[in-house]
């Protein structure tokens, strides 16, 4: 019994959340919630479900670049659980845009529990290397509180010039902040490669 | 390697949107449109034909633009990076050890013109006068897609008499010169019946290909070329115009695979 009551308030907790496009395993991801502290489904809690667990022999094939070719996590929502706004983040690559490297970031509602509006934020990087070693810097990043569905005026855009067309890599994260609720590790990410490469100390006039 | 297709409608666009056009605007009407066909998807790591980039309704700012979108090609199956040339140091394109493969624009162009097209229809009654396609960093590649684009033409045996003429014009970045008889003789020798090739000259300036602003300033600026293809279609619908254009970016490549940006237009004349 106090089991299942503790069961019941850390479901309170969470809003769900289904993240979807590519990932990247980087340090600062959110961690997920590892596969021994989930909950027992058979009464019908919420759980987590790791969808996308790669053999040590894929890690090797993917190298160091840590991309995860199947969707990560997938956070499910039973039948007795419908105290919180379903939801699911969404972002799309980051491309070349008009003299600019931009990516998208929206938020669609799977519930009628979720607000009007919920804020988001996208964030870019780039892939940047000194010393034989890599990392991914901030470049840029754009917010806002929009309306769900990515429709006119409901998608958050980011944007940073462009100084040559030297191809580089970049990464969009979208965070979706639903407003007076704990926040899930729901960021999508998406790493893609574009012929725009941005200014500062590896740009040389 | 960011490869990218942007697809331009031309015409006219008229008559009241059956979209709800406050909420909706032709970026996240193409991109659902092509989520509930399965063309694409930002559901998942697997975004089939293309992924989603930008789209405009261009009709407001221009009388001759109906409007573009933009969309990647790097969809296709994860394989190694080239390993980078020497140490690398600053912004970086090298050090991720894999990357996505490009589909091959042949392949995308039936789906995403047909998908275009539906998703301009929600915002009015659109009469296409053509169409043209700006391909941006294609990676070299000389493999045909003959087989996919023959076995699709039952489609196009109908019963209709009203077929439709069209002038297909490209810039000298296509063919490397001018080997726009070797292009239609390739063609030709393929069966492509009810589709008719033949080569046309001279081109006028109002069939010729522009580059698009929006991809400047990084797309090279080719000359035109003089000589163009004329094709007889069995019908004027976005399926004959995505077949048309597929099949002409697809026998070009043959004779010149390192055509890895280019635009080629195509502009109905008759029918």
């Amino acid at each position: 019994m106090v089991k299942r009551l503790i069961t019941v308030m850390v479901m309170a907790l969470f809003i769900v959340a289904v993240p979807s496009a590519g990932r990247v395993a980087e340090a600062d991801e959110p961690t997920p919630v590892p596969a021994d502290t989930q909950q027992d489904n058979s009464e019908g809690y919420w759980s987590a479900t790791y969808e996308g667990a790669r053999s040590a022999q894929e890690d090797r094939d993917m190298g160091e670049s840590g991309l995860n070719i199947p969707d990560a996590w997938t956070y499910l929502m039973s039948e007795t659980s419908r105290s919180g706004c379903v939801y699911e983040t969404k972002g799309d690559n980051p491309h070349y845009s008009r003299g600019d490297v931009s990516a998208h970031g929206w938020w669609l509602r799977r519930s009628n529990e979720c607000p009007a509006r919920a804020d988001v934020r996208v964030f870019l990087y780039g892939r940047w290397c000194e010393d034989g070693e890599c990392e991914w810097r901030y470049l840029a990043s754009n917010g806002g509180r929009i309306r769900p569905g990515g429709g006119r005026g409901n998608r958050v855009t980011v944007r940073n010039k462009c100084y040559t067309n030297e191809p580089t890599y970049y990464r969009s994260v979208v965070d979706v902040d639903i407003l007076g609720q704990i926040d899930p590790p729901d960021q999508v990410e998406n790493i893609n490669q574009v012929r725009c490469r941005p200014p500062g100390p590896g740009y040389e006039e | 390697m960011s490869t990218t297709l942007f697809l331009e409608a031309f015409g006219r666009l008229s008559g009241p949107a059956t979209i709800d056009s406050r909420e909706e605007d032709l970026h996240s009407v193409f991109r659902e449109r092509a989520e509930l066909m399965r063309w694409a998807t930002t559901s998942n790591d697997h975004p089939l034909l293309w992924s989603m980039e930008e789209a405009e309704i261009a009709a407001d700012t221009d009388p001759y633009r109906i409007g573009w979108v933009q969309v990647g090609l790097d969809v296709g199956n994860f394989e190694p990076a080239r390993p980078s040339s020497g140490p690398v140091q600053g912004w970086a394109y090298a050090p991720l050890a894999v990357h996505r493969r490009a589909i091959k624009p042949a392949i995308v162009l039936p789906a995403l013109i047909q998908c275009f097209s539906d998703s301009l229809r929600r915002f009015g009654v659109v009469e296409l006068s053509g169409l043209q396609v700006t391909a941006s960093f294609l990676d070299a590649d000389a493999q045909s897609c003959l087989g996919y684009l023959v076995s699709v033409l039952n489609w196009f045996n109908t019963d209709l008499k009203t077929g439709a003429e069209a002038i297909v014009a490209f810039d000298q970045n296509l063919l490397e010169g001018d080997k726009v008889s070797e292009l239609v003789a390739i063609l030709q020798r393929r069966n492509t019946f009810p589709f008719e090739f033949s080569t046309f000259t001279p081109v006028s300036e109002k069939h010729m290909v522009s580059i698009p602003v929006e991809t400047r300033p990084y797309h090279p600026i080719s000359p035109q070329s003089d000589m163009g293809v004329f094709v007889t279609l069995p019908e004027w619908t976005p399926g004959a115009a995505g077949w048309v254009l597929a099949s002409v970016v697809d026998a070009a490549r043959l004779i010149n695979p390192n055509a890895t940006d280019f635009a080629v237009r195509l502009t109905r004349v008759q029918g």
